[in-house]
């Protein structure tokens, strides 16, 4: 039960609240949850409210790896395109066919 | 000096009244059948042809939101219905439930619009009503349209037609004017996010007509969505529909909305686009007549019918394939 | 949408289901099919909206855990909801409830007989409502795991900073640890590892999850609601089965840490006291729920209003409690179909939109 949705603070007012932003959509957030927050930062918000900062260090980590998945799967995909007839690919990470 | 209100003697039928009707809807659409205030219109019957006949109510909150009014929808609403059926849309009524104690700014604001909307998609308003009722007995205004249109000949349209290997075909983004409501709602305030898709496509419809042999069904998104739709297109019939996750059109505006308040935008009224069902071999031709106008610029096709028997599914982003359900009722935000 | 598109690209998604396909087929020799129960309802709705299942292999099975505070809220909760709209009160809810059936009624279908039912996106509507109504009563339905009671306590914080005193909650708060150790502690269970969700855990920590997986020696990963951490997450669980390990993995580390939220760790436990909570087709299971402390009872409405929420009081035929745990399958419940349909369902399987037995249902018709 936990629908939140990581948004950018873009301006912080002195009264705890603060304004997230999502494709153009500007929505009041209450940010008493996540003290010391600062403009530019991105949050996940839960029915309004900031309930965690997002680690952009963390998240570009984790998509990075999904940019080998999907290299690696691009080649895969080519390799066995490529090779007729062919042994299956290594599905394992980081292993690819060479031709 | 205050701001001037509808009061309840303005729908007594005296004097009042007939100020009103003189200086905000005589001055808007008194040219033409409306001169000399009859009761009714009397129109020109064209021969040999039939009439596509349609009525709606809008009772939208709040009246003014981002990309229009409750004037825009009203005028759209009827026209979209005439031409999903194969019309041009030609005449409408005009009935108006005004609350006492409206801002008469707000009424003329939603006149412009109905006015402005009015002449764009070339249509009369050629009869009329207004009635005020009691502060709190509606919410600021209803409207109530009724539409006449000429029918095309060469369309026949209807969901029997519908058969496996036809195209379903959208005419742009869906659910942008439900979460253009809905975020105004709930206090998201927009500056560059989502805007309201109301519009015609009466153009979009008329430049089919080359094709109009190979579409079968067309019908225009509003309450409950593309789901909603398509789930009456397949009830009770042999086939069914398999639809492209990637394929279909989304703003990203109305997705911002829809992922913050954990909304299915595939349920989501649009309010100026239409789907079609249509002959594979014409879809191309279609698409590139539809996107050959500004409301079609987005068109795609979404999916293909199927033998799936009574069944909408939808190909995932990630491969994966799930029912797309009938709406069940109220579009509430959820939190979980 | 930043850190969201790219947590949802079909080409990644391709790539880890290919790897999870190898590595599902390296564990092919099992006696029974490998169930991994992810817990949140927000991952349960997840999984059917990308279709998840259906791109798994057929020895990988998802099943649905109670992680739906909507649906494992008890009928009385909604009865009495319903009782105090009638005497006049003005009720706040989420969204989620207003169509879950209690005994007789739904909270929608008061509010058609004139009950003053107000719908709220954030619990700020009823800060909102007791200011713009200071001589109406204000009660705010406060149901939600441990994600939602922050902000529910924070909204209590404030509110009595600002001295209302028109508003209270019902407080129907569920803790996500004592479920599973509930769902473990039955001999006869099925489930080999558990998808740990987002949002709680982002409030608890990764580490809240340590002490039961060394009891019970089942894997554990944390992991997003977006279909590629949700596929990554279950990758990661059959990575340690195949490896022979139980482990806490946190894949959510972009907003979960070790520890969690403590400024909203520490709020929640000046205002709340675990207290023994029902979970509607599961019983009662001690010490599972959050209670407001004896000091904040001017803010507890059973307390208010002398009203109480009945523990208890579900059918007996009621067989959620065996398919949350892998055991039953729905059509093996004996109300599946007849008594219990998503238009009238009984317990959380059906309440939830995407719950096992609904999803069952509305794909066999």
């Amino acid at each position: 039960m936990c629908l939140a949705i990581p948004m950018k603070i873009i301006e912080i007012r002195g009264d705890g609240t603060g304004v997230g932003e999502l494709e153009g959509n500007h929505h009041d957030v209450n940010l008493s949850l996540v003290p010391g927050i600062g403009v530019g930062a991105y949050v996940v918000v839960h029915a309004g409210y900031a309930i965690e900062r997002m680690n952009e260090a963390e998240a570009n980590t984790i998509l990075s790896v999904f940019a080998e998945i999907e290299e690696w799967q691009k080649n895969a995909v080519e390799a066995t395109a490529s090779l007729l007839p062919s042994p299956q690919p290594s599905p394992l990470k980081g292993e690819g066919v060479t031709s | 000096m205050s701001e001037q209100t509808i009061q309840l003697g303005h729908g007594g039928g005296g004097l009042m009244s007939r100020d009103l009707i003189q200086s905000e809807i005589v001055t808007r659409f008194g040219g033409g059948m409306l001169k000399g205030l009859p009761d009714g219109a009397t129109l020109p019957m064209p021969a040999g042809r039939e009439l596509v006949f349609t009525t709606d109510s809008f009772v939208v909150q709040p009246l003014e939101f981002p990309g229009g009014t409750i004037g825009d929808l009203a005028v759209h609403g009827t026209v979209n219905d005439l031409a999903v059926c194969g019309a041009v849309p030609r005449w409408l009524s005009l009935s108006l439930i005004l609350e006492e104690g409206l801002p008469l700014s707000t009424l003329r604001r939603v006149l412009d619009s109905v006015k402005r909307t009015a002449d764009d998609c070339g249509v009369s308003v050629v009869t009329g009503d207004t009635k005020v009722v009691a502060r709190g007995q509606c919410d600021g205004v209803y409207i109530n349209t009724s539409g006449i249109g000429e029918k095309m000949d060469e369309f026949d349209l209807s969901a029997g037609r519908v058969s496996p290997g036809d195209h379903i075909l959208v005419s742009g983004s869906v659910g942008d004017h439900g979460m253009a409501v809905l975020a105004a709602r709930e206090g998201i305030r927009i500056t560059h996010g989502v805007v309201s898709d109301t519009g015609p496509v009466h153009r979009l419809v008329q430049a089919s007509r080359p094709f109009a042999r190979d579409v079968k069904f067309m019908r225009d998104p509003t309450r409950g969505g593309l789901a909603s739709v398509l789930n009456e297109v397949v009830e009770d019939q042999a086939a069914g529909i398999l639809l492209n996750e990637a394929a279909i059109p989304f703003s990203s505006g109305a997705k911002g909305v829809a992922e913050m308040l954990g909304v299915d935008l595939l349920q989501v009224a649009s309010e100026g686009r239409m789907i079609m069902i249509v002959a594979a071999s014409a879809s191309e031709a279609v698409l590139s007549a539809w996107r050959s106008l500004p409301e079609g610029r987005d068109a795609a096709r979404i999916g293909v019918v199927t033998d799936k028997k009574g069944r909408v599914i939808l190909e995932t982003l990630t491969g994966g394939h799930r029912l797309v359900d009938v709406p069940r009722g109220e579009l509430l935000p959820r939190i979980c | 949408m930043k850190y969201i598109d790219g947590f949802r690209n079909p080409a990644v998604a391709k790539g880890i289901r290919a790897t999870v396909d190898s590595l599902a087929s390296g564990l092919q020799s099992r006696a029974r099919p490998i169930n991994i129960m992810e817990v949140c309802g927000s991952h349960t709705m997840a999984i059917a909206r990308y279709g998840i299942r259906d791109v798994l292999p057929g020895n990988v099975n998802l099943i649905s855990g109670p992680g739906c505070p909507v649906c494992v809220t008890p009928t009385s909760y909604v009865d009495v909801a319903i009782a105090l709209a009638e005497r006049g009160i003005m009720v706040v809810s989420f969204g989620d409830m207003i169509q879950v059936p209690g005994s007789v009624s739904t909270l929608a279908e008061c509010r058609s007989r004139a009950g003053r039912i107000e719908v709220g996106y954030s619990p700020t509507r009823a800060i909102e409502l007791a200011e713009a109504n200071p001589d109406r009563e204000v009660v705010f339905l406060a149901i939600g795991f441990e994600t939602t009671t922050a902000p529910v306590i924070a909204m209590v914080d404030q509110a009595i900073g600002r001295g209302l005193k028109n508003l209270s909650l019902m407080t129907a708060f569920k803790l996500v640890p004592p479920a599973l150790t509930a769902l473990l502690a039955d001999p006869e269970i099925r489930i080999d590892a558990f998808l740990c969700p987002a949002h709680v855990s982002a409030i608890i920590g990764a580490d809240a999850y340590r002490p039961f997986v060394e009891q019970y020696k089942v894997p554990c990963v944390i992991a997003g609601f977006e279909p590629l951490d949700i596929l990554y997450g279950i990758q990661g669980i059959l990575e340690q089965m195949t490896q022979g390990k139980a482990d806490v993995v946190n894949h959510y580390s972009r907003v979960v840490t070790a520890q969690g939220n403590l400024h909203a760790q520490t709020l929640m436990a000046k205002y709340l006291e675990p207290v023994d909570a029902a979970w509607r087709g599961i019983g009662v299971l001690p010490k599972s729920g959050l209670g407001l402390r004896a000091e904040f009872s001017a803010y507890d409405a059973e307390k208010k209003y002398g009203v109480t929420v009945a523990l208890g009081s579900e059918n007996p035929a009621c067989a959620c409690g065996e398919v949350l745990k892998g055991k039953r399958r729905p059509p093996d419940c004996a109300l599946f179909g007849t008594t219990c349909t998503p238009e009238h369902p009984v317990g959380p399987c059906m309440v939830s939109t995407e719950g096992t037995c609904s999803a069952y249902f509305k794909y066999l018709r």
